[in-house]
């Protein structure tokens, strides 16, 4: 659900590096003020829309920033005391509380931008395997990449449960109570679902000898090119020496 | 391989057991047969034997040992088991059916090379190498089946187990697979479960035993159907389509396009089947009438709705769905209320809705069911509930994806006097089916689906060939 398909130089980079990437990102979040955080946030939709992917990265970075963007000034703008207040109109807000909330929205843009660049441009499994193929015992990267997998287990499910309830009559295009009634609707089953197939297929993956040994061998090991890994040695040095500064 | 059980007795909570005390050897090579009608307790067994639950009581051993003195490398190498629900089987773990097929022997740390020569054998076996790049999410339902078994194969396992393991297949793979199941290139039992003997079992199966009165024996003919009553047919009338196609085109993203410029009319009160190889599509055309999908061009009018702009509600009150992989569709825990659903949707009154729910059911002798969880039945309980609310507010066309496959004698009996009534009463029924036999016992048309085409013939004439 996720993951977009494509050729882009984005899309034919390691799934570590990439990982790498996201590590920088990390960690440069306590250390930067949020304009250079912001600006960082801008160059990775700027790469996603070189990658094709802008469109798609930007919708879902609106549907989930609007809303905890607007909580943030709100709550620390407006409701909660912090230093002096200055009035707006018939309402007071607080200078120091929009700049806090200026910081924690530049830190969470960032994070989850660079975050949307990495899974919009790499398949759970190639990371699963990347992992593998570094020795990684297969439980370790089955915990890594499981919460990845389960939003495109639960994607799955919940379109054969709305295809169902669609053909006996409620459907989100009916309306706006009828979308309601709808995820009332789909939840249950969705859960029921999710708790009665998750036996099955932990069962599945043990027949077919899944974690049966502390390594697994790949068919098609990836194959990276120095620059590459080069590349991911210099983004690995940077969240570093980062650590380093927030640590000193 | 070896497989030795001696005094197994296998029952559920609160039920009469399915086996007391029986037997069963196993020998390399080893084609055996095990039937039985709904219900009778083949699942159960089956898993059993492939070590995924252990027996209430009594012994089984594989190659002279206990599942747990086994290492799990080991048992992983032994025996494998496809069940009815394909689609929970696959790993998750891999993007193209490629790499599915490769994920089993990638856990068995096999050297690359042995790697790639069981998957490229596996995908030839079962018809995926086509397929072998497309993403496994993916898949028609008869190719998700193939790739399971095909995951299965590549373990090289000495004793595979299959839980109605063709039933989703179409003729030609079921003929090739059969085939290959006798040549195989290392030394395999197999264990079939199925309803009853199939055509495919002929020249494959060696022998066959029937669970009955707790016990493996011999197979005994089965007793002729119940008479199911019908009931009397109101007035309705016959002019005009039920189904119109005009112009139809359709392809999935990424895939090459299923129908080019198809028009064609299905009439009122006609049984049609719905015919083709796996992955021609005839799927995604019940998906298209029902207005899941949407045509890249053309129009669909059925009965007097565009799919695609009509009200879901309106729609909804003149169709009646099931769908391939009907356990994935289950919205209600409680049989009564999985079936008076479509009812409630239409606005009538909960115990109303309930009451005619509870007809149908007593109707399709499934009365004392009504108040389990559809998922709690047996495989062919749960396709006849879903087919009950397919029904239940008596749709102007029904459209059945694959809902008698798996069925008993019992059971295929009612579903085809079901589908007689609703014709006599006026309705199309389109019936998606693999199987020859039935498709001849209840059809009036044959619409055959493949190449960008469809056929639409009556059922008796010589379809030109496709
Ligand atoms: N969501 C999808 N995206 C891309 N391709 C798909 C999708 N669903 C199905 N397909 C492909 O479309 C083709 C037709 O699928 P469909 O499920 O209609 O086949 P079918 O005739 O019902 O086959 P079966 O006998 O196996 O059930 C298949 O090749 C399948 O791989
Ligand atoms: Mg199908």
């Amino acid at each position: 659900m996720l993951y977009r398909s494509g050729v882009s130089a984005l899309h034919r980079t390691g799934p570590l590096t990439k990982l790498a990437l996201v590590l920088l990102a990390a960690t440069m979040l306590p250390i930067w003020p949020a304009p250079v955080l912001l600006a960082a946030a801008g160059l990775a939709l700027a790469a996603g829309a070189l990658c094709r992917i802008g469109w798609a990265m930007a919708r879902r970075l609106a549907m989930l920033l609007v809303p905890v963007g607007l909580a943030l000034f709100v709550v620390h703008g407006f409701m909660l005391e912090n230093g002096p207040a200055r009035p707006l109109g018939p309402l007071d807000y607080y200078p120091q509380g929009l700049a806090r909330a200026l910081t924690y929205f530049a830190r969470i843009a960032l994070l989850l931008t660079v975050s949307l660049l990495m899974v919009m441009t790499t398949r759970v499994n190639d990371l699963a395997r990347a992992l593998d193929q570094k020795g990684l015992p297969p439980a370790a990267a089955y915990l890594l990449t499981a919460p990845l997998n389960l939003v495109d287990g639960i994607a799955d499910e919940a379109a054969a449960i709305r295809d169902s309830l669609q053909v006996r009559g409620l459907a989100a295009r009916s309306g706006l109570r009828a979308r309601v009634r709808l995820l009332g609707a789909m939840l249950m089953p969705l859960v029921r679902g999710m708790i009665s197939e998750a036996g099955t297929r932990a069962e599945a993956l043990e027949a077919r000898g899944f974690r049966a040994l502390p390594h697994r061998s790949l068919l098609d090991p990836l194959t990276e090119t120095p620059a590459e890994v080069r590349l991911r040695m210099g983004l690995l040095l940077a969240s570093g020496a980062q650590l380093l500064v927030l640590a000193l | 391989m070896s497989l030795l059980v001696r005094d197994l007795t296998l029952s559920h909570p609160g039920q009469p057991p399915i086996l007391r005390g029986a037997a069963l050897d196993l020998r390399p090579g080893d084609r055996l047969a095990i039937l039985g009608g709904n219900g009778a307790g083949k699942t159960t067994l089956g898993r059993a034997l492939a070590g995924l639950i252990a027996p209430m009581q009594g012994q089984i051993l594989w190659n002279d040992r206990a599942w747990y003195e086994h290492r799990r490398a080991e048992r992983a190498g032994m025996v494998q088991f496809v069940g009815q629900q394909p689609w929970l089987q696959l790993s998750g773990r891999a993007f193209t059916v490629r790499e599915e097929i490769a994920f089993g022997p990638e856990n068995l740390c096999l050297p690359r090379s042995e790697i790639a020569r069981r998957t490229d054998e596996a995908m030839e076996l079962l018809g995926l190498t086509h397929l072998a790049r497309r993403n496994c999410r993916h898949l028609s339902g008869g190719e998700t089946q193939r790739l399971v078994l095909a995951g299965a194969l590549a373990m090289h396992p000495q004793l595979l187990v299959l839980d109605e393991p063709m039933i989703d297949l179409d003729l030609q793979t079921r003929e090739t697979l059969a085939g290959h199941l006798n040549n195989l290139p290392w030394q395999m039992a197999v264990v079939f479960l199925d309803v009853a003997a199939q055509p495919w079992m002929r020249g494959l199966v060696r022998d066959q035993l029937e669970i009955r009165d707790g016990g493996l024996q011999p197979p005994q003919p089965d007793p002729a159907p119940p008479e199911i009553p019908v009931p009397p047919v109101p007035d309705h009338d016959l002019d005009g389509p039920a189904i119109r196609l005009n112009g139809l085109s359709f392809g999935y993203k990424d895939a090459p396009p299923l129908f080019r410029d198809v028009t064609l009319d299905i009439p009122k009160g006609s049984v049609t089947a719905v015919l083709g190889p796996n992955g021609a599509g005839k799927s995604s055309l019940l998906r298209l009438l029902s207005g899941l999908e949407r045509p890249t061009a053309g129009r669909i009018d059925i009965a007097g709705y565009d799919p695609v702009r009509a009200n879901p509600k309106a729609l909804a009150a003149h169709i009646g769905v099931t769908f391939q992989a009907s356990d994935r569709h289950f919205v209600q825990a409680r049989v009564v209320d999985e079936v008076a659903l479509a009812l409630r949707y239409q606005g009538i009154a909960a115990a109303k809705a309930r009451f005619r729910a509870g007809q149908v059911l007593a109707w399709m002798g499934m009365a004392d069911l009504a108040k389990a969880h559809p998922l709690d039945l047996h495989a062919g309980a749960r396709r006849m509930v879903a087919l009950a609310g397919a029904v239940a507010h008596g749709p102007d066309v029904l459209m059945l994806d694959e809902s008698q496959r798996g069925l008993d004698a019992a059971h295929l009996a009612r579903l085809e006097a079901l589908i007689g009534f609703l014709a006599a009463r006026g309705a199309a029924v389109l019936i998606v089916t693999h199987d020859q036999d039935f498709a001849t016992r209840v059809a009036s048309h044959r619409l055959m689906l493949g190449d960008g085409g469809m056929q639409l013939a009556p059922a008796t004439g010589v379809l030109p060939p496709a």
